[in-house]
């Protein structure tokens, strides 16, 4: 009994120390390797530093790195982000799923709903780098405005904003909305 | 039943689970950027412990799967593959009573209709058994692997 529980700690140690080797050593080979600790990038939501993880690759993170530094993620509040609407250089995306756009969103805003945009990002592939890009979800509670505007930072875009109020503030404004619309 | 029908019951399972687990792993060895993002969402890790945990995992599975395959350290392989399926149901159950509606990560990434669900808990726990049921035909002093020595 003591023996085969010997045999199992033993074996599996050495099983352990096996993939150690092998995953760490296919991870550094690989140009999909990740580094080891994820990178991460600070944004500052409603006075409080966040760190938002980002899980891509050594060779994302090293050209990401240099675009973090030179153009920060910033929050905008209610009254930026009415200057951004009026001025009509920016283009609203609305990180929240179809239904709750359907449902309603900010006049002009488009479509790019957070869980797709994490597989499939051809929707803001065609864009200009420095277009001026402002997310923004319900509010609140929401974190998905912050992811998105971090991956497109990511992306090489220079000109991004996430407005954390949000729909619910938006709307609660009587700023002009739109229902209905295509994905 | 027979002895001989035991002995390819559990080579037919040892087989299945190991093509399964190679299988489930390849996605995740090839794309460990997806399969960090999937550990992340369960919101069980700090942050810092996601990629080391995204690379080494599928290798354990590999592990498991390859040694299942040949037949090897099948004691060990057996309580690892019990081990690994009884955490996962776990952290399955804590996903789902915690109300995430995330995606489980558990054979394939980003294929849809792979969320964490009770159904994945029995798969899981399923499996557990499968292990569990090697683990007790390798378990030495039951005679089996002597018999088998001898044949």
């Amino acid at each position: 009994m003591n023996q085969t529980l010997k045999t199992i700690l033993i074996r599996s140690l050495l099983i352990g120390g096996g993939i150690i080797i092998v995953g760490l050593g296919f991870n550094r080979l690989s140009p999909r390797g990740l580094p080891l600790v994820a990178a991460h990038q600070s944004v500052i939501v409603q006075g409080r530093v966040q760190d938002i993880p980002l899980f891509i690759s050594r060779r994302a993170a090293a050209k990401s790195d240099t675009l973090a530094g030179q153009h920060p993620v910033e929050e905008i509040d209610l009254g930026r982000a009415r200057q951004f609407f009026t001025g009509g250089v920016a283009i609203f995306l609305d990180a929240r799923e179809f239904e709750d756009y359907w449902a309603g969103h900010i006049e002009g805003a488009v479509s790019v709903p957070y869980t797709e945009f994490q597989d499939n990002s051809a929707s803001v592939e065609q864009l200009d780098r420095s277009t001026c890009l402002v997310t923004y979800c319900d509010g609140d509670e929401c974190q998905s405005s912050i992811d998105l505007a971090v991956r497109l930072s990511e992306m090489g875009f220079t000109d991004v904003w996430f407005y954390f109020g949000g729909w619910n503030e938006w709307s609660a404004a009587g700023l002009p909305i739109v229902k209905g619309g295509r994905p | 039943m027979k002895s001989k029908t035991w002995h390819w019951l559990e080579l037919v399972i040892r087989l299945a689970i190991g093509v399964l687990f190679i299988y489930a792993s390849a996605d995740k060895v090839l794309h460990p950027d997806k399969f960090a993002v999937v550990i992340y969402n369960y919101r069980v890790l700090p942050f810092e412990l996601v990629n080391l945990v995204a690379i080494l995992v599928p290798w354990l599975e590999i592990m498991i799967g390859v040694t299942l395959i040949f037949g090897i350290w099948l004691e060990t392989s057996a309580f690892l593959l019990s081990a690994l399926m009884l955490g996962f149901a776990v952290l399955i159950i804590s996903a789902i009573t915690r109300g995430l509606n995330i995606e489980c990560g558990c054979f394939t990434l980003s294929e849809s209709g792979s969320l964490v669900s009770w159904r994945r808990v029995i798969e899981d726990l399923g499996l557990m058994i499968c292990g569990i049921f090697i683990l007790f035909r390798h378990w030495p002093g039951r005679g089996r692997s002597v018999v088998e020595k001898t044949n």
